[in-house]
């Protein structure tokens, strides 16, 4: 028989269930904060500022993995004399992709809608 | 300490946790975002409390180094599949080959006793399989390395699968019936040679002065005929009983069991005699094959006796993960 979870287990399930949950939306909210170049730490704020919180720990490498995988640019820059920092850009194969993924994002969003009943059919 | 050297030792614990091709382009821009955090958490006059705060946000040096680093693994899910099948071959040649040179050992009947020539054999199997596999893994890890990118998974690779080539589900207890009927008729004329014309066990010498037919088996083993009867008329009444009932079921898996334990306890006697054969090189060969019965003997009841507790067939490697869990 399968034994009972404690509380610190189904702490860590619930867990690990809303990273995978969140995994997928913030490659998306990062996309689109990218139309514009920003510099990691401005990028940040500007998401927490729209209530987006992420993890620094979280942030910042998925920007490598999506500027390795072609979807962002970035280059070192040094603006009104302040310290050198890298400024991410969506790449032009970043805007075609991200266009596509809003359009199944709307359609995500409203099956989802119906099917956790939050909206009438 | 300030908070500069802070924000240095920080990076450098991250950075030596990161594949060196990646590691100084990471560094700069860690320290990048660090410096920036903290001028805008402490208001551009940075101080050590605030930079261990930041710190300890971004996280432990490991676990932010796990994240940039890419996903690694010794053998990938691409080869994976291969792995097992080539461990599996591997580990299967090296138990055959072992009980070969096993039955030869106990064939030139060297001085040591039973229980030590097994623990013998079972070190020297474990110390071979570990090193092999170990010699396997490595060769698969360099594939992994090599060409691991450039894999494709069978599923990607188009009209290869086809949902008409699926094998059809084997279902352990099902029974094959003409399988049954053959295994029962030479098992019952076996009885029959066995109890109607011991003096089979012959041999033919035409050379010498006593030419002519002798029995090549001693009365001692003679003298277990009944036993291997009982064994055997077992073993029939089994197979009858799950032939008519048309599928094997708990009850008849347990009964196995107990046949097979009673004929293993009959090959034990016999294996026992002190002569089996009239023919002292006789006696050594039929020795080393039956000590080879016993090992297998053993391992098949170990094995079913698992599938029948555990409920399903017994896979080692799945067992002891359960058991670890």
């Amino acid at each position: 028989m399968r034994r009972m979870a404690t509380n610190n287990e189904k702490e860590a399930l619930y867990e690990k269930l809303l990273l995978e949950l969140r995994r997928g939306v913030l490659m998306l909210a990062v996309l689109s904060k990218l139309q514009d170049e920003q510099y990691g730490y401005s990028l940040k704020q500007s998401l927490d500022e729209q209530g987006m919180e992420i993890n620094e720990g979280t942030l910042y490498p998925l920007l490598r993995r999506l500027e390795s995988q072609g979807l962002l640019e970035s280059d070192w820059q040094v603006v009104d004399d302040a310290r050198p920092r890298r400024y991410y850009k969506m790449s032009q194969e970043g805007e075609m992709v991200f266009a596509n993924l809003t359009q199944e994002w709307q359609a995500l969003v409203v099956v989802m809608n119906q099917l956790l009943g939050l909206t009438t059919k | 300490m300030d908070t500069n050297e802070m924000i240095d030792r920080y990076v450098n614990e991250v950075g030596q946790r990161l594949p060196r091709k990646t590691r100084a382009d990471i560094e700069l821009e860690l320290r990048s975002l660090l410096l920036d955090t903290i001028e805008e958490r402490s208001g551009g006059e940075p101080t050590p409390k605030i930079a261990a705060e930041v710190l300890r946000e971004f996280g432990h040096p490991e676990g932010i180094a796990a994240q940039y680093r890419p996903e690694e693994s010794l053998i990938g899910p691409k080869l994976f599949p291969v792995y097992k099948v080539v461990i599996a071959i591997t580990l299967t040649i090296i138990g055959v080959l072992h009980l070969i040179g096993w039955g030869f050992v106990l064939w030139q009947g060297s001085g040591a006793g039973f229980v030590d020539k097994v623990l013998s054999f079972i070190f020297s199997f474990g110390r071979s399989a570990i090193i092999n596999a170990g010699i396997v893994t490595l060769i698969f890890a360099v594939i992994e390395r090599v060409a691991g990118d450039s894999l494709e998974l069978p599923e990607k690779q188009e009209g290869v699968w086809d949902p008409f080539d699926l094998p059809p589900v084997q279902d352990p207890d099902r029974i094959s019936r003409s399988e049954l009927v053959v295994g029962i008729f030479f098992t019952v004329a076996f009885i029959a040679w066995l109890n109607f014309f011991p003096d089979w066990f012959g041999g033919a010498d035409f050379g010498g002065e006593g030419s002519g037919i002798f029995v090549l088996v001693t009365a001692e083993f003679l003298a277990l005929i009944p036993w291997f009867t009982a064994s055997l008329l077992l073993e029939v009444l089994l197979k009858t009983a799950v032939l008519i009932q048309g599928r094997w079921n708990r009850v008849t898996r347990w009964l196995e069991i107990g046949t097979s334990l009673f004929s293993l306890y009959v090959t034990y006697r016999v294996f026992s005699l002190e002569q089996i054969s009239t023919v002292p090189f006789f006696t050594t060969g039929a020795k080393a094959v039956l000590a080879i019965v016993l090992l297998i003997g053993v391992l098949e009841i170990i094995g079913k006796l698992i599938r029948l507790l555990l409920g399903r067939p017994f896979k080692p490697h799945t067992f002891i993960k359960s058991k670890l869990a």
